[in-house]
């Protein structure tokens, strides 16, 4: 093998690479919480107030961030799509703070305490946090 | 119409203004996805976590939701559509106000199989279009009332610019399917 074609070689699979691993990227599936280091540590209760408060300013804080969430379980519910839902309790009947899990969670029952961390989605009535995952 | 980031009031605060008549509903875990095909292969999102509330006394319905809930098998899928489609930072909620047309007193009372064509006002970002589709409902032995609807989303009605690159990629519409289980407040 010549120079030329050694060359030719060498081009083509720094292409190849850079094809498999550009495709890699694209096709990598959204992060989970699981394993992050979150940039924030708060009660459900305060999660929940900070949203009330300032919308605009809570949203620019937490939204797209892995927040740690403690907070007492109100509820847990399965519906359609494969994903689990556990309520925090905020002490607003109307409002909770909404983590979304892609596993079952049937070990948790109302009133437990639990740990929660997930990427803030934002506020819609309640906060809702995604791809969470329990905190020992 | 163009409308101010945050206008919409959450609609839990006008609650004490609704005191008389049948009990009203809500859920906070109704289900808006849609999809479509590319040459790249089936595209899907799905968001879990619309709100909603129905007064059947005067069929009035609201749902909000999160664009930033909607979730994609890729996350290279979930950035594009957040960052250069909906411009989700700028116009996190799509919103629907509307109302069901012709519903009759104690018509959600007993368990049956229903329908109704609903009108009302849908916000995508930041934009504000009149809709009116059909939506099936269903009054469950329980009480809970299942709702679905189909809503055809054409991109440049709401002010979604495709950028260049995606042109001829993706779909200029798209049909927005909602799943709501209503249960009484």
């Amino acid at each position: 093998m010549n120079l030329r074609n050694l060359a030719i070689l060498g081009a083509l699979c720094v292409l190849l690479g850079g094809a498999w691993m550009a495709q890699r990227q694209y096709d990598r599936a959204p992060e989970v919480a699981a394993g992050k280091w979150p940039s924030a540590t708060l009660e459900a209760t305060d999660l929940l107030q900070e949203f009330m408060d300032d919308e605009v300013a809570a949203g620019k804080r937490y939204t797209d961030e892995v927040i740690e969430v403690n907070g007492t379980v109100r509820g847990v519910s399965a519906p359609q799509g494969g994903k689990v839902s556990v309520l925090l309790e905020t002490g607003n009947p109307l409002a909770a703070v909404v983590c979304e899990f892609d596993q079952s969670m049937s070990g948790l029952v109302p009133g437990s305490m639990v740990t929660v961390k997930g990427y803030c989605a934002g506020y819609n009535l309640d906060v809702v946090l995604q791809r969470c995952a329990l905190v020992e | 119409m163009r409308l101010p980031q945050f206008v919409h009031v959450p609609f839990l605060l006008l609650l004490p203004l609704f005191t008389h008549g049948q009990e009203r509903y809500f859920t906070r875990m109704g289900e808006a996805s849609f999809s479509f095909t590319t040459k790249m292969g089936e595209v899907q999102a799905a968001n879990h976590t619309a709100t909603s509330m129905f007064d059947p006394n005067d069929g009035s319905i609201e749902l909000s939701m999160l664009m930033k809930a909607f979730e994609f098998e890729k996350a290279a899928m979930q950035d594009q559509f957040n960052n250069e489609l909906m411009e989700s930072d700028a116009w996190p909620k799509a919103v629907f106000t509307g109302r069901l047309l012709g519903i009759s007193d104690g018509v959600f009372s007993n368990p049956r199989k229903l329908s109704f064509l609903v009108v009302g006002n849908l916000t995508i970002h930041g934009t504000t279009r009149k809709v009116l589709e059909h939506t099936s409902w269903v009054v469950g032995e329980d009480g809970v009332l299942h709702t679905e609807c189909r809503i055809k989303v054409v991109m440049d009605d709401y002010g979604i610019t495709v950028p260049t690159l995606f042109k001829d990629v993706l779909p200029k519409e798209v049909e927005l399917y909602l799943a709501l289980d209503f249960e009484k407040l």
